[in-house]
């Protein structure tokens, strides 16, 4: 018998309007003035010295050059970072697959990256690692006779430090969760394929990644929320450079507000992220909910 | 759970244990007396360098004398920008003293966050002509007559170059072979041309050596790098009436000039920050090199440099075909200004005026690291029997302040100009525009910003 | 293939697996282990290339620490990521439950409403808040400072804690209610203790976030209230300032040291979190 409760919005009200009220004010307040601001033209010193602005700030953007190689640098960023990660992280993910001992010691150890602040990692890879000349890294290199790019300093190196220091901080992530999937994945078919003399790539390709499918899905839009929003790692390590090489939007928006001080050209910026990052999510996410919620 | 609760009680008790762990080496602290008149404290925000370090021995002196407490709070020179650009917006009177750099001057004068302390000058006992005048001239907006920080740090660029190479009488046959006339050996009279200049390059550009290299990283040194080779070429970024003017012939060829010298650099001083050429330089990696003055004086201190004895110093190079009468160079350092929104002005600039107009500390500090900024300590014994080498040094280096040194623009918008500059810099160097068509984009782009920052004012 | 061939085959394989995790696990640890010794050089040893294993260790960087403050900021960011936290669990659990047990018109609105926030960019939040709160006069306050990372954890906690409710079945509620309990007591003495340990698991990811935060600390955090991690960052190296090594060794351990010791102490729950953040 299924219990069904037709609770009053008064009754239930108590539980969940505090948190509305709360996410209200810190989330949802700051982005409708984000909106607003964008529609005008103010200084971040001389915020009363405005002037409507209406959607010149919008059109600026998409005629600034600046802005549009941000976005192509964050698409660019995120493209490479999520594939990198998810494929790494599957792999490792059947490689820890098999039990053997010491495995629940590997995988602590391996929750490490992830739980280091991004910015302490960015700073360790950009400031002991990646320094051209004393970093461990380059020196390494130099023992077999390979002279070591400047990492932060040139193009296109500076945003592939930034991409590996995101890979190494993020993949743990992406094997826990699918070693987690892997481990509760009904033997059956996988033994049908093995009698059936399927090799093991052959099992995975076939077998495996499909029935993964939701949680790969899942882990994939995750990673590229967390990776398009991506502030610390950049920030710390090239400050968006060289020459605004690796300007994510975040630190685009950063950048602008406190060096030009255009404030509400800023925040135009940043309303065209949500808008992309929001528009990109539902696409996705709405289709599954109504889908789960027929199954319900 | 109960197991989970516990574990994550253990856990609060070890965070906290770990902020022990640093207090294991912390040194004790010795007790302050304190003034009972004065119970104030002051935030100073600074560059974290020697420059600041040093300082710090002083102040338990200053609290004893005064009972003020002077708190020294170091960044770098980003994280201080936008920290204090944050704070003057928000009001918060967080600094009542902040490191003023001529790069953000502009925009602290025009939107009122810093004082002007030329009123000090009856009340507060500030002996104005006891300093430097570039070290006055740092801390001016325009040309205005007021004076918006307090004397600190004023220097400019000094060329350095490996004497032992230029006097070897090999390297000198093989230069005149190879260019047709004599090594230059640079005086003041007779600086080195920029013709004369990129030839040496050249020369010294070979096997593990290059001939000069300079950091031109980020906005900072980008712009560092690039403006004074435009002055020096006889262009600006801007004329009196605010017209961009930086895509002329002139400043063309300033920008060609630069564009080969590139070519007998190392290839990473695109990413070569502060301080970052030294070493190099040291490691006889490079034939000559440019220093602001601590680096100069440095470059000859056995203590720190392998080459110490073989570092020659000279005035940047000259541009015959500019019209002027020497090179140009960037005055640099900076000022320490007091914060309007400052609830302790007063002590402020107590804290100021006796740590850096007091010839004795001043002298102390400059021995121990700091900067000389008041005219008495470039006659002080001590300072030759310190460094004895600064006897060849100190001429140079007045001559360069006074007549080669040059104040960057100060309007509000100036970090703009840098920004866009040291991105059309580093664009020629990489290639990926001529230099005729990065000057000629930058102009547009310069005057736009030059035109919005008008309207703001109201002009 | 003959029985012992292959037996060899997989006994290679499986040593060829082995020393591939190996590799993996190092690779994922030496940047810390790294900085780690780091802290410990002098800073003649310090950078040097090629680098020096066996050295001479020295607290002298710890002791440069901790004449910056440090103190200041550790307290900082603990009661900060505490505080936060403690607020977003006394709202964001009752949150949940409501949204687990209640069959509300709009349910799913608010669902994907609380989705939408953990899915934003700071930076559309950060700059805002700037305005209204120097406005409001609460720069650099804790308060300010507190709530501002509630957005950090509330979302996460919401979403999960309804996860974890909504595998208590219905049946334990219904037998409660038989007994003639209260809503609020279903809540409080059934259901929630049920949960402990999934709570557990996003305090410990909530707490973990908020003591990494950077962006808004960087922002908001005025000068009262500044974390660690801003601290950090003061000590790059820029425009006439020199990288400070040590000091930037040594921070980096002091803010790293607690997270990662919880990691380890609480892994299993961790790897919980982190696995059921992707559930849906």
């Amino acid at each position: 018998m299924r219990f069904s409760r037709k609770i009053e919005w008064q009754k239930a009200s108590i539980y969940i309007v505090p948190s509305l009220i709360i996410l209200f004010i810190i989330a949802i307040y700051p982005m409708l003035y984000a909106i607003w601001t964008g529609f005008w033209d103010s200084h971040l010193h001389r915020p009363e010295v405005r002037s409507f602005a209406g959607l010149e700030n919008y059109i600026k953007l998409f005629l600034d050059h600046r802005f549009l190689s941000s976005l192509g640098i964050t698409f660019l960023f995120t493209l490479i970072s999520v594939a990198s990660t998810m494929i790494l992280g599957f792999l490792l993910a059947l490689l820890f697959e098999k039990p053997f001992k010491g495995k629940n010691t590997a995988l602590a150890l391996l929750t490490i990256p992830m739980v280091m602040a991004p910015v302490v990692s960015a700073l360790i890879w950009k400031v002991f690692l990646l320094e051209p000349d004393v970093g461990i890294v380059n020196w390494f290199l130099s023992l077999f006779g390979i002279r070591g790019p400047y990492w932060i300093s040139t193009t296109p190196w500076a945003l592939i430090s930034v991409i590996i220091v995101n890979i190494w901080f993020m993949t743990p992530f992406v094997m826990l969760i699918m070693e987690a999937a892997l481990s509760v994945l009904s033997k059956e078919p996988i033994e049908a394929a093995m009698i059936d003399g399927a090799g093991y790539w052959k099992r995975v390709w076939y077998i495996i990644i499909p029935s993964l499918k939701g949680k790969i899905l899942f882990t994939l839009i995750f990673r590229i929320t967390i990776d398009y929003r991506m502030f610390d790692i950049v920030y710390t390590m090239t400050r968006g450079g060289p020459a605004f090489d690796t300007e994510m939007l975040s630190v685009w928006v950063y950048s602008v507000a406190l060096r030009t001080f255009q404030m509400g050209y800023a925040n135009a910026g940043a309303v065209v992220m949500m808008i992309i990052i929001g528009v990109t999510c539902l696409l996705i996410i709405l289709p599954i909910i109504r889908k789960k919620g027929e199954l319900a | 759970m109960k197991k989970t609760l516990s574990k994550i009680l253990m856990l609060v008790l070890i965070m906290s244990m770990v902020g022990v762990f640093p207090l294991i080496g912390c040194k004790a602290e010795a007790a302050s007396a304190e003034k009972p008149f004065e119970g104030v404290e002051i935030y100073v925000g600074c560059l974290a360098r020697t420059l600041s370090d040093e300082l710090k021995p002083f102040l338990a002196d200053f609290e004893a004398e005064t009972g003020i407490k002077v708190n020294i709070e170091q960044h770098a020179y980003d994280s201080l920008r936008d920290k204090m650009m944050l704070e003057f917006a928000a009001g918060s009177g967080y600094f009542d003293i902040i490191y003023l750099s001529p790069g953000y001057l502009g925009e602290l004068v025009e939107n009122d966050y810093i004082m002007d302390i030329s009123g000090y000058m009856e009340t507060l006992g500030f002996q104005r002509d006891d300093f430097l005048l570039a070290a006055i001239e740092i801390s001016r907006y325009g040309v205005g007559e007021e004076i918006w920080g307090f004397p600190y740090l004023a220097d400019t660029t000094v060329l350095l170059y490996r004497k032992d190479l230029f006097e070897d009488p090999d390297n000198q046959a093989d230069f005149e072979n190879q260019f047709g006339y004599e090594l230059p050996i640079p005086t003041l009279d007779k600086p080195f041309t920029t013709k004369q200049f990129l030839d040496l390059a050249k020369f010294f550009t070979r096997g593990d050596m290059y001939g000069f290299g300079y950091p031109q990283t980020g906005v900072a040194y980008g712009n560092l790098y690039i403006l004074p080779w435009i002055w020096t070429f006889g262009e600006e970024y801007f004329d009196e009436n605010y017209q961009v003017t930086i895509n002329s012939p002139k400043g063309i060829a300033a920008i060609e000039y630069a564009r080969e010298l590139q070519n007998y650099q190392p290839p990473g001083v695109l990413g070569w920050d502060y301080g970052e050429h030294m070493p190099y330089f040291y490691e006889g990696k490079l034939a000559m090199t440019a220093g602001w003055f601590h680096l100069g004086v440095e470059a000859n201190n056995p203590e720190i440099s392998a080459i110490a004895g073989n570092v020659g110093y000279a005035t940047v190079p000259w541009h015959p075909e500019s019209g002027l009468e020497t090179g140009k160079a960037v005055l640099g350092g900076g000022s320490l200004a007091i914060t309007k929104d400052s609830k302790n002005p007063e002590a402020a600039f107590t804290y100021l005026n006796w740590m850096f107009g007091n010839k004795e500390r001043a002298l102390e500090w400059y021995l121990n690291g700091g900067s000389a900024t008041l005219r008495a300590i470039y006659e002080a014994p001590e300072v030759y029997e310190k460094f004895p080498w600064s006897k060849e040094f100190f001429p140079i280096a007045n001559y360069s302040l006074e007549h080669i040194a040059k104040q960057r623009p100060t309007i509000g918008v100036s970090h703009s100009l840098f920004e866009v500059m040291s991105g059309a810099w580093h664009s020629v160097s990489m290639d990926r525009e001529s230099p005729e068509e990065a000057l000629n984009r930058v102009s547009t782009e310069m005057q736009t910003i030059i035109d919005g920052w008008k309207k703001d004012l109201g002009m | 293939m003959s029985k012992v061939r292959r037996l060899t085959k997989v006994r290679t394989l499986e040593i060829l697996r082995l020393i591939m995790i190996v590799v993996v696990v190092f690779v994922a640890l030496f940047p810390i282990i790294w900085v780690l010794l780091a802290s410990f050089k002098s800073p003649g040893d310090l950078m040097r290339v090629p680098p020096v294993v066996f050295f001479q260790p020295t607290l002298s960087n710890y002791s440069d620490v901790a004449s910056e403050n440090f103190l200041f900021y550790f307290k900082n960011s603990l009661i900060v990521a505490i505080s936060s936290v403690a607020l977003s669990i006394m709202v964001g659990v009752p949150a949940a439950f409501g949204l687990s047990r209640f069959s509300i018109k709009g349910k799913e609105g608010i669902m994907l409403f609380v989705l939408s926030v953990r899915f934003m960019p700071y930076i559309i939040f950060a700059l805002p808040l700037f305005f209204i709160m120097s406005r409001l006069g609460v720069i650099g306050t804790y308060g300010g400072l507190i709530f501002v990372y509630i957005i950090i954890s509330l979302p996460l906690i919401i979403w999960l804690m309804k996860a974890f409710f909504d595998s208590v079945p219905y049946s334990v509620d219904e037998a409660a209610a038989l007994d003639g309990a209260s809503q609020f007591r279903i809540f409080w003495q059934i259901v929630l203790p049920c949960s402990l340990p999934g709570l557990a698991t996003v305090t410990i990811l909530s707490l973990i976030f908020a003591w990494n935060e950077y962006l808004f600390a960087l922002i908001l955090s005025g000068r009262d209230a500044q974390t660690l991690t801003v601290g950090l960052t003061r000590f790059l190296g820029g425009m006439e300032t020199a990288v400070r090594w040590g000091m930037l060794s040594a921070w980096s351990i002091t803010i790293i040291t607690p997270v990662v010791l919880m990691a380890l102490l609480v892994n299993r729950q961790l790897r919980k979190g982190f696995t059921g953040m992707v559930e849906d």
